[in-house]
């Protein structure tokens, strides 16, 4: 990767003194501005408002590039309106967007939560998800405190999915998972990871 | 990216002060931004000017104590929100530390830099920002003019005269006439009076479904048409002899816009002369920018060129004009579209003051939503860079678009969930 991107640079470089250009020209936009871009859905430093945009404040780095990454490729992610939005941003500026949330703090969502159908989602996640979504490691994929209609629409796409198609092992077995809970034990899910802060 | 520039030399310094008790304002030069225009561009670009540079003395004129958002106000119209869940005021910018003066700005002076209100007082600017809005051409319509729309209101600038509209809707008998005249291009939110028709249909569907909306409309097509004839296919028998909705285009021959209004008679008449008799009717003018950019003297005909980069005026050194009062293409007039180019603007504002040429690249995104009924939402997106070379504040190759013809009604209902969020937090953006 850093060989890639050393590689990248130099070609820049080149393409500069060849072509001529100032390189004011090359500077692309700063971090700050391409966020600027993510916030009126996202909420005030990716903190999302809800009720069903996802938080993106805290995103692990390397999650927030693989979703994004995902969303842009044909057949990826499915969204309704991300796909049409990540496709506007290159592999340097996700990768500026993703350290720049992944600084930011998420606020407490307070969300209401159903807490009879937190604590048996609690009860799912132990026995069910938590050997993956064990909270905090670095690889995580951040549950907690998420938005509910968001989480729901997630579990909903994944157990929709052709478990054989599916080249990740982890990803595979989740939707394997997911497709054997009910649409109750999913809410259930939902409730506990919103109502965790 | 790397270099520490005076912008945050600026904000060490002030914090340091802070806290050896001295008022950090004084540190910053004097520097001072007046922003004029409390709508989504204005407030968006004072707050981010604060936040770019807490050193920058930031004054917000705005004429109303409160701000009633467009966006979502065809919602009030259906009957799915109140008022009160467009209302927005000015306390959050005001933690921001932005100076917050409800007056009516009377003139402006670009030579000496001052800017005169109604109160009668005069504020100083290193720089200017002006969120101006629009306002209507009333001419191009006989019979129409701001006093005839206190009884047939155009409900395109939200706040006294949604509530009036949203009266009229609730008063009309079933099995009467609702009459939307939309006005021609360019004007605010492109799909805006397609999604009121259909906030209209949905209100009438369940309470009055003998009624029927009427679409007269000088243009040939318009926003995220092909979707909006879907959803109303699929939810108010558009097309069919008891649809809800009726939408009459023009084309070069025959042009189906409203030339007059007979607010007596309750009747409209098209430019190819066909009288139409409305129970309720919603007649929208051609629109230009907002007042105080005459003022300024910032507009060419009627709207504002700027340079893209920085939204600063073209025809004003040191004033620069934000949302839908600008030239921005190939942006569309949205609330999310001016909320954008106000960041950009802010940036550039900042830099400007701190010796630079401008913010540095720009980076722009519009998401619009529609929700075309209940459970029934619909989007248009993109990115947006600047093409300095034509000018141009083009899409991002590849990006963007319209919600797919084939979207599921399970994308469509999350749609409705997102245009939501979107609202949450786009205004906690500009106003919290």
């Amino acid at each position: 990767m850093e060989q890639k991107n050393k590689y990248r640079a130099i070609k820049a470089a080149l393409l500069i003194s060849c072509v001529g250009f100032a390189p004011m020209a090359l500077a692309g936009a700063s971090a700050e501005m391409l966020a600027n871009n993510c916030v009126g859905c996202h909420g005030p430093d990716g903190s999302s408002l809800g009720p069903a945009s996802p938080s993106i404040a805290g995103d692990v780095k390397s999650n927030f590039i693989d979703i994004m990454k995902s969303y842009k490729s044909e057949g990826g992610r499915f969204s309704t309106i991300m796909g049409r939005i990540a496709k506007g941003f290159d592999d340097k500026e996700i990768e500026l967007l993703a350290d720049y949330f992944a600084a930011k703090k998420e606020a407490p969502s307070n969300q209401k939560v159903d807490k009879k159908l937190a604590a048996k989602g609690a009860k799912i996640h132990k026995k069910t998800c938590k050997k993956c979504h064990a909270d905090p490691t670095e690889d995580d994929i951040m549950l907690n405190n998420q938005m509910k209609e968001y989480l729901l629409y997630a579990m909903h796409d994944f157990s929709s999915l052709d478990a054989g198609k599916i080249a990740s092992k982890d990803v595979k077995k989740m939707v394997k998972k997911l497709k054997k809970l009910s649409a109750e034990d999913r809410k259930a899910l939902a409730n506990y990871y919103a109502s965790q802060k | 990216m790397t270099n520490f520039s005076r912008r945050d030399f600026m904000k060490v310094s002030a914090t340091a002060a802070a806290a050896a008790g001295f008022p950090a304002i004084a540190l910053g030069g004097g520097k001072k931004v007046v922003v004029v225009g409390g709508g989504t561009g204005g407030a968006t670009a004072a707050k981010y000017i604060r936040k770019l540079d807490p050193s920058v003395e930031v004054t917000l004129i705005e004429q109303n104590k409160n701000y009633f958002t467009c966006y979502m106000s065809n919602e009030v119209l259906g009957g799915d929100r109140k008022m009160d869940d467009i209302k927005h005021g000015y306390e959050g910018l005001k933690k921001h530390g932005v100076r917050v003066v409800i007056d009516t700005v009377t003139g402006i002076d670009p030579q000496a830099k001052k800017i005169t209100t109604k109160g009668g007082d005069t504020f100083t600017y290193d720089r200017a920002v002006l969120s101006p809005g629009i306002d209507f051409k009333w001419e191009g319509i006989e019979g129409y003019d701001a006093k005839v729309a206190e009884k047939i209101p155009h409900a395109w600038k939200a706040g006294p005269q949604t509530a009036l509209l949203r009266k009229q809707l609730e008063a009309m008998k079933d099995g009467g006439t609702v009459i939307i005249a939309p006005p021609t291009n360019p004007f605010r939110c492109p799909p805006g009076p397609y999604e009121r028709a259909s906030q209209i249909a949905m209100y009438l569907q369940a309470k009055k479904p003998k009624s029927k909306i009427i679409i007269l409309d000088r243009k040939p097509k318009f926003s995220k048409q092909g979707l909006f004839v879907q959803g109303w296919k699929d939810l108010y028998g558009y097309g069919t002899a008891n649809s809800l909705i009726e939408w009459h285009g023009s084309t070069k021959a025959s042009s189906n816009g409203v030339a007059e209004v007979d607010a007596a008679g309750m009747t409209v008449t098209t430019d190819s002369l066909n009288t139409v008799k409305g129970d309720v009717l919603n007649v929208i003018p051609a629109q230009k920018a907002g007042k105080v950019a005459f003022m300024a003297g910032v507009n060419e005909n009627d709207w504002c060129p700027v340079n893209k980069k920085t939204f600063e005026s073209t025809k004003q050194k040191g004033i620069h004009v934000i949302g839908d009062a600008s030239i921005a293409s190939k942006m569309p007039k949205s609330g999310y579209s001016a909320n954008s180019q106000a960041k950009v603007c802010a940036a550039a504002v900042v830099g400007m003051l701190n010796g630079k040429e401008d913010g540095g690249t720009p980076s722009y995104v519009n998401t619009c939503y529609s929700i075309v009924g209940k459970d029934y939402g619909i989007s248009v997106a993109a990115v947006y860079r600047l093409n300095e070379e034509k000018n141009l504040i083009g899409k991002v190759k590849g990006s963007g678009g319209l919600t797919p013809m084939d979207a599921s009604a399970e994308a469509r209902r999350r749609e409705v969930e997102y245009a939501y969020s979107w609202y949450n937090n786009i205004t906690a953006d500009i106003f919290g």
